[in-house]
């Protein structure tokens, strides 16, 4: 017995110091179930943290957009969203000379991380040389929302700080013109290699009525060009009409120039509430409320579906029927949606996985041809 | 057996002297009481010796009575320094005790048997029909269709007999021959199943359950390793939960038989990784579906129903996604024992320890 004792004495530190975590973590299997249906564009890294907060931040790459209605993973931004260091945005490219993937530049702070159920930036690539946009939101008062271009240089190895212009009438600058302020933006890809497009909804801050407005978004500094539409006949009255609720400071806003139906979410506590309307007759919004439209809309894509990915679940929405309906649904894990972009003609998603070991990240980017998604979930 | 061997080695020492099979008289020591079983054996004498463990210490306490004379003639006790192991006493060979006992007794009474001249002596032994019966030395004999062995020896003393037969236990039984005897031997039949519980990595809960192919030997094994609830070895965490279990077949053989404190033996096998989160994700794990372990283990004991096991196990994962597999770690440093390829990973540095029992 004393010889029995001593073998499990002698073996325990043994076994403790080669203990290791379980080979395991569920949110990169259901993101790899999920990826197997992907079609797999590339890799990027391992690369360095950004923040230095390895592991901890939440880390998109988001691919360049190139001049020939394509991406190219040769380089691309890292937008973080850090509990330490908030949000941040960085640039990367491939190094032949070194042989991996390089910071250009340094990292740009764009502002704290939301304290509500709003994201506070919405960071996309820019066609078609190495600029990226970003929209800051403001969770608090629309009077500090802006947008700023950074643009990388590859040569000079730098990235330049947003020039910040604000999306309020108390500031110069146009954007938006006149008495308003933007409490709602989106981004809708184009098949123009040249430009995609900027949506807004602009809050009158004279009398309360709202308006709807189109913008280019181009490499040309700023990055939006000046409203290419203010579109309705004139204003709509959301408030009085019953639309949305008065004194709303924050919406996420979509417009489908198809159907010329907008879109318009909120959140009261626990709870995102969706609306649609359109212009019939004219100045007078035709509206319905989408009930079965519950989880954050994410994007409004190219299909006229909108897509969700509020807890890491992917869920593609029909607007068209009379509540709004789920036509998909199926979990994401640790892929995060970064936006849809026509490559060669075909609207297509993409995803973005960052994969952290051994201090550094690794990316994999995933696509997906738009009109496939629903297929994801069943 | 304490007593059997002084008992024997005073035999065959002093002359004349019977072993008393009066276990309750012996053992009061009264001396009427010994004196009466003295002379209902026709005996004129009676010697009582009795072996007790004091403060770690070894004594013998010796009497003699003369019973025709109603006379005691000693009563001594003789310390040892040391304590008298159980395994020991069988083999102890008591010359301390035999010279006094010889030195105290009346002249003429304490002359032993002529032991140059060895008296052998046969063994029969009673066993399943094909057992191997192994004795002394080389001798050995197998058990014919009736189910009776002989050995023949070349004289008393104290013997061990290792039997073994296909299907049964071994069976090893210690004896001491006074003279010719029959020995029956109890073998006990061989498990077909046995069961594991056990730790992986001393951290996640493993339960198998063996089918023997061959007895003793070969065997195909069906587990399960949980990380369902393990244990956590950081400062920040006591437990781990992940919904997910192994899957794990195997096959196996060991290597000695079963009657030894280390029995070493060689597993071989694969294990699938099942994925069991209700509405999210249930199934084969798209990371790594699983892979291939060996085990290299020891059981360690000699009870054949119940024994503590240790194994080396080292594991090699398949998976087609490498990085996503290693990220499954975290994003610090690499995990200690692990090694990675584009096609999979080893985690060369991992043991199991639990029971094993035989059903």
């Amino acid at each position: 017995m004393k010889r029995i004792f001593l073998f499990f004495i002698l073996s325990l530190p043994i076994v403790l110091l080669t203990c290791s975590p379980p080979p395991f973590n569920l949110s990169i299997s259901e993101a790899a179930k999920t990826a197997k249906q992907l079609s797999y564009v590339g890799q990027i890294g391992p690369i360095s943290s950004m923040s230095g907060n390895q592991g901890n931040e939440d880390v998109v790459f988001i691919p360049e957009k190139d001049g020939a209605g394509g991406i190219t993973l040769q380089a691309g931004f890292l937008y973080s969203q850090d509990p330490l260091n908030g949000n941040q945005a960085s640039f990367v490219a491939y190094d032949a000379g070194q042989g991996k993937y390089i910071y250009e530049g340094g990292s740009q702070w764009l502002g704290p991380l939301s304290t509500d159920a709003y994201a506070n930036v919405l960071v996309q690539s820019v066609k078609s040389l190495h600029n990226v946009i970003a929209f800051q939101i403001d969770d608090v008062t629309p009077a500090s929302n802006r947008f700023g271009l950074m643009i990388g240089d590859t040569i000079g190895h730098t990235f330049t700080p947003p020039a910040w212009i604000g999306l309020t009438a108390q500031t110069t600058g146009n954007f938006p013109p006149g008495p308003y302020s933007a409490i709602g933006i989106s981004i809708i890809p184009t098949n123009n290699p040249g430009f995609d497009r900027a949506y807004m909804l602009l809050a009158d801050t004279g009398n309360g009525m709202y308006r709807e407005a189109r913008y280019h978004v181009s490499q040309a500094a700023p990055g939006l060009t000046n409203p290419s539409s203010i579109f309705r006949t004139t204003e709509l009255d959301l408030v009085g009409y019953g639309v949305i609720p008065a004194g709303i400071q924050r919406v996420l806003y979509y417009y489908d120039s198809a159907s010329t139906n907008a879109f318009a979410m909120w959140n009261t506590g626990s709870h995102w509430t969706c609306v649609k309307w359109t212009e019939s007759p004219p100045t007078v919004p035709l509206w319905q409320p989408m009930p079965g439209i519950n989880h954050r809309i994410d994007a409004l894509l190219t299909t006229g579906e909108l897509f969700s990915t509020e807890d890491n679940t992917a869920r593609v929405y029909d607007p068209t029927t009379s509540t709004g309906s789920l036509e998909a649904e199926f979990v994401l894990g640790d892929l995060r949606f970064i936006g849809e972009v026509y490559i060669g003609g075909v609207p297509t998603m993409l995803f973005s996985q960052a994969l952290w070991f051994n201090q550094q990240v690794t990316f994999n980017v995933y696509s997906l041809p738009t009109s496939k998604v629903k297929t994801l979930g069943q | 057996m304490v007593s059997r061997s002084l008992q024997m080695t005073l035999h065959s020492s002093v002359n004349g002297l019977a072993i008393s099979e009066a276990i309750d008289s012996a053992r009061k020591g009264s001396p009427p009481d010994l004196s009466l079983l003295a002379r209902n054996a026709g005996a004129d004498f009676w010697l009582w010796a009795q072996v007790s463990i004091n403060a770690g210490k070894a004594q013998v306490r010796a009497r003699g009575f003369d019973v025709l004379a109603h006379e005691a003639k000693f009563d001594t006790t003789v310390s040892r320094d040391n304590e008298l192991s159980p395994m020991d006493l069988p083999f102890e060979k008591w010359d301390d005790i035999v010279s006094l006992v010889t030195s105290l007794l009346p002249p003429g009474s304490n002359e032993g048997p002529d032991l140059t001249v060895p008296q052998e002596v046969t063994l029969t032994v009673r066993a399943l029909p094909g057992t191997l019966i192994a004795g002394p030395g080389e001798k050995k004999t197998m058990a014919g269709r009736d189910g009776f062995a002989q050995l023949r020896l070349p004289s008393t003393g104290e013997y061990s007999l290792r039997a073994t037969l296909a299907g049964y236990y071994p069976e090893t039984s210690r004896f001491f021959l006074t003279g010719s005897k029959e020995v029956v031997l109890d073998q006990q039949k061989a498990s077909w199943w046995a069961i594991d519980a056990s730790l992986l990595e001393l951290a996640y809960p493993s339960f198998d359950v063996t089918r023997f192919i061959i007895p003793n030997s070969f065997y195909v094994k069906l587990g399960i390793t949980t990380y369902v609830l393990g244990l956590a070895f950081t400062d920040t965490q006591v437990f781990t939960n992940n919904p997910l279990t192994n899957l794990v077949l195997q096959t196996g053989i060991y290597l000695r038989p079963e009657d030894v404190l280390f029995r070493p033996y060689v597993n071989l096998g694969a294990f699938l990784r099942i994925v069991h989160e209700p509405g999210v994700l249930v199934g084969i794990d798209p990371v790594s579906a699983g892979g291939l372990q060996l085990s290299i283990g020891t059981e360690i004991g000699r009870s054949p129903r119940g024994r503590f096991f240790f194994e080396y196990q080292p594991m090699l994962y398949t998976t087609s996604v490498p990085e996503s597999f290693q990220a499954s770690f975290g994003s610090g440093d690499p995990p200690v024992g692990w090694s990675f390829s584009s096609r999979s990973a080893f985690n060369f540095l991992c043991f199991r320890a639990g029971y094993r029992w035989a059903l």
